[in-house]
């Protein structure tokens, strides 16, 4: 195979060879991988906000009310401002006092973020990999920072 | 059914408590679905005696009646009162085994709740 119908990546980890695309077309295919958004997340989280919001009072046959609106969006913002492209998709799961909670629980990791309203927040963080290390469960309003550690830990990971 | 009168709960009673699917998770970590933590938030948690559901001639399919597609999951009386909770029998007129599990809920007991919990009828995932 000739020289020129190899294709370097920037990083030189890698090589592909394609008679079919020019070199000049993905010189940094790896920055851009990293650096598009993953849209996917919120499409799907909205979605599920949307259906939670629009319960019945009495959705859980006990008689929790729906999910506010302003939990709803809070939470999503806090995940516009959280979430990396390689970020999985947290489960979002209808509280039954009115809040909603966003969990992953995956790759070892326990992670609750239980949304109640704007600024009214409750974390619960567990890595499980990490033994001897014990849970974090605190509240959270203004300062997020606590999120950034467990979700650096699921991008990674 | 008129209102039966109020009995003592035992700590050897267990108490079924039904779940809405949208609060039952994926937890890849156990390789199982399990409730989540926020269905048991409430500081008066719904629950029904299996105790008394047996006593009034009840089971299983009186708590799931009118509820398909809900889950129902399975706690110790024992383990609420262990954990600071009152656990008081609450009937009503369409529920004789009507029992509440009161006392606030930190996040940790929550994910007690849900982690001790079993599974009295699950419902298949949907796809």
């Amino acid at each position: 195979m000739s020289v020129a119908n190899r294709i370097v990546d920037t990083d030189g980890l890698g090589t592909a060879s394609t008679a079919t695309r020019p070199r000049s077309q993905f010189p940094n295919f790896k920055q851009a991988f990293n650096a598009i958004p993953d849209r996917k997340w919120q499409i799907e989280v909205q979605d599920q906000l949307l259906q939670y919001v629009n319960f019945k009072p009495g959705w859980d046959s006990y008689g929790a009310p729906p999910v506010t609106w302003d939990a709803g969006m809070f939470a999503l913002n806090i995940l516009k401002d959280v979430m990396r492209p390689r970020t999985p998709i947290p489960q979002v799961v209808p509280s039954s006092v009115g809040g909603v909670q966003l969990e992953w629980h995956e790759k070892g990791i326990d992670l609750e973020l239980h949304v109640t309203g704007p600024y009214q927040c409750e974390l619960w963080f567990q890595d499980l990999n990490a033994p001897g290390t014990g849970p974090i469960s605190m509240d959270l309003t203004n300062d997020f920072s606590a999120l950034l550690k467990p979700i650096e830990l699921l991008t990674q990971r | 059914m008129a209102v039966v009168a109020v009995e003592q709960i035992i700590d050897e009673d267990s108490l079924l408590r039904r779940v809405h699917p949208s609060q039952v998770i994926d937890d890849k970590n156990l390789g199982a679905r399990r409730p989540s933590s926020g269905a048991f938030t409430d500081t008066e948690l719904s629950a029904d005696s299996e105790l008394l559901l047996v006593k009034y001639g009840l089971d299983l399919s009186f708590c799931l009646k009118g509820y398909a597609g809900y889950a129902v999951v399975r706690f110790a009386v024992k383990f609420a009162r262990s954990n600071g909770m009152v656990v008081s029998h609450t009937p009503k007129e369409d529920n004789p085994a009507h029992t509440d599990v009161i006392g606030k809920k930190s996040k940790a007991l929550q994910r007690q709740f849900a982690a001790m919990s079993e599974w009295a009828h699950e419902e298949p995932k949907k796809t």
